[in-house]
């Protein structure tokens, strides 16, 4: 049974973190052309405009702002003001994050290590902090956490990435059941290994010095050759529909662009108090 | 035997020396609660905490039960002085053998949103980063020598979840993936690393919790009365349970299990044999060997 997903994205407001390339920019194109005013973040302003410009050739409604998502103060000065000038946020993608330093954790430069948890948790978690309160005055928002499977299962020697995904997803568990009441839904979501962003960054080592740069490289490189890479189309359209309300009921869970979601929303009615974390795969 | 001639003073005098352990947090709680024990069965235990009080309280009671206890007064969360403090228990005292990571703290009670930001990061700064950053100092000596054993203290909480607790239950499940990925990082220099949950005890946070009864605050009167329903009931650990299991992980007898997520209630044999029995694609239960978790 297709659920039916009705457009909730059209006049809709989306802020999207880590707007400016890669995955960020590919969803931006997406819920643009559904019909979202899209609202992007990132640290760089060239990389935002090129993405404003071709999104507004396409009839695309979008604005931007230069922030770093580590500065909580930033954080709040960025939604305070989408708010004011655009009106109430109803989405928030938390995309923006970095792929961190590549080695054993000992041996990796430890600014490095921490910023990546600074990254891609502390962002995602200040941005929350800030947009939520709003939304569940109005009980209506939905909240999408760019996850990976590397913090399902593991990512040995490229830990700060590993564990900052794992945080994330249990962040997105709790966060769930904080703000049901106030009938807003928190998705974890894996975007499947793609050829954009921090995959295609992570082939580009293949130029590079330390053997753990180069087997990562060499690992990534044949993901994206394999059956399980995704593609960017599908990636997308899980999000619309994870977006679309028709799956609400899957809050505070991790889902992957493999999933089928009307199997998934099955298990949710079937396992009801299963431990397992939230994830719905008895063995996984 | 008695050989004429022989004298025994000489085996009664030289000891065998024990490991030296360093325990994070070790001035109260569990981390106190380890202290003792693992002094008690002949280690040298290095504590480290931020109050040099508390810290004298536990050496004084050790060294009175005639035990071995060095003291640092350390904040976890500065870098620079986790590295400092180290060098000099490796110089001053020996090379660590153990290192518990037990420093942590409860974190503000409430929906994530309503916390202060500031309290809710600290908590992922002491509970993950400081954890991180005593791991970062210390494995590379461990590995140069190829022996040593890590044990970070993690919780249901992260296993599972704990809303309204939120920055703890992150912090802990962000440890528990931690100590995954170390453990296959430092898999190759011989080294262990366990998840270790102790149970619910009749200490540190727990105590902390069910002392939040009178507030106006419904979250963290929440909070309290749950943390009082467990002290009650038969689910909370026994501080000799917790001790015992955390002995046998640093025993060197269950090192298969390096990792992995263990609690106070695991048989450790009966997850051995999992380990034995199991292949990756049964088991990608996050390492927890708990097929419906």
């Amino acid at each position: 049974m297709a659920r039916q997903a009705e457009n909730t994205l059209r006049e809709a407001i989306v802020l999207i973190t880590g707007g400016g390339r890669g995955i960020g920019r590919l969803y931006a194109h997406r819920l643009a052309a559904e019909g979202a005013f899209v609202v992007l973040v990132a640290r760089s302003a060239g990389e935002l405009e090129d993405v404003a410009r071709s999104i507004k050739a396409e009839g695309g409604k979008v604005a931007t702002y230069v922030v770093d998502v580590t500065s909580k103060p930033a954080v709040e000065r960025v939604v305070e003001d989408v708010e004011e000038k655009l009106g109430p946020l109803d989405v928030l993608i938390n995309n923006a994050g970095v792929r961190g330093p590549i080695g054993n954790a000992w041996e990796c430069d430890w600014d490095a290590w921490w910023s990546t948890i600074e990254v891609n948790l502390g962002g995602a978690v200040a941005f929350s902090h800030a947009v939520i309160p709003n939304m569940a005055r109005r009980r209506k928002g939905r909240v999408v956490n760019i996850v990976s499977e590397a913090g399902v299962f593991r990512w040995p020697t490229v830990s700060a990435y590993s564990v900052s995904k794992a945080a994330l997803i249990k962040f997105s568990e709790n966060l769930a059941s904080e703000c049901r009441d106030d009938l807003l839904s928190v998705f974890a979501y894996h975007p499947g290994f793609l050829p954009l962003g921090l995959a295609s960054e992570a082939m580009d080592l293949q130029a590079s010095a330390t053997p753990a740069e180069a087997r990562v490289a060499a690992w990534c490189r044949a993901q994206l050759e394999s059956s399980g890479a995704a593609s960017p189309g599908s990636s997308a359209d899980q999000l619309i529909l994870l977006l679309s309300g028709a799956y609400d009921v899957l809050s505070g869970r991790y889902v992957t662009v493999h999933d089928d979601l009307d199997v998934l929303v099955e298990r949710v009615s079937q396992a009801v108090a299963s431990k397992d974390y939230r994830m719905l795969r008895t063995s996984a | 035997m008695n050989v004429a001639g022989q004298t025994r003073t000489i085996e009664a005098s030289s000891p065998s020396p024990g490991p030296i352990v360093l325990i994070t947090g070790g001035g109260r709680g569990v981390g106190r609660l380890f202290a003792r024990r693992l002094a008690a069965d002949g280690a040298m235990v290095v504590l480290v905490a931020r109050s040099a009080a508390e810290l004298d309280d536990v050496a004084a009671g050790i060294a009175s039960d005639g035990g071995r206890v060095k003291t640092f007064v350390v904040d976890v969360t500065d870098v620079i002085a986790v590295q400092q403090v180290v060098e000099t228990i490796e110089r001053d005292v020996g090379p660590i053998d153990a290192l518990i990571n037990n420093a942590g703290i409860f974190g503000p009670i409430g929906n994530t949103w309503e916390c202060d930001w500031r309290d809710w990061w600290k908590t992922i700064e002491v509970n993950l980063g400081g954890v991180v950053a005593c791991s970062h100092a210390v494995i590379p000596r461990m590995a140069s020598r190829r022996r040593g054993r890590i044990v970070n203290m993690t919780s249901q909480a992260g296993a599972f979840r704990w809303p309204t607790v939120s920055a703890y239950s992150v912090s802990k499940a962000a440890l528990i993936k931690f100590s995954e990925n170390l453990a296959l990082e430092c898999s190759a220099s011989s080294l262990k690393v366990f998840a270790y949950h102790p149970g619910l005890l009749a200490l540190g946070m727990t105590l902390q919790g069910a002392a939040i009864e009178e507030t106006t605050d419904p979250v963290q009167a929440r909070v309290g009365a749950w943390c009082r329903t467990q002290l009650e009931s038969d689910v909370l650990a026994s501080d000799e349970a917790a001790a015992t299991q955390l002995v046998r992980l640093l025993s060197g007898s269950y090192d298969a299990l390096t990792g992995r997520y263990i609690t106070v209630w695991d048989d450790l044999d009966e997850l051995l044999k999992r380990v034995q029995n199991a292949t990756t694609t049964d088991y990608r239960d996050y390492l927890m060997l708990r097929p419906q978790a």
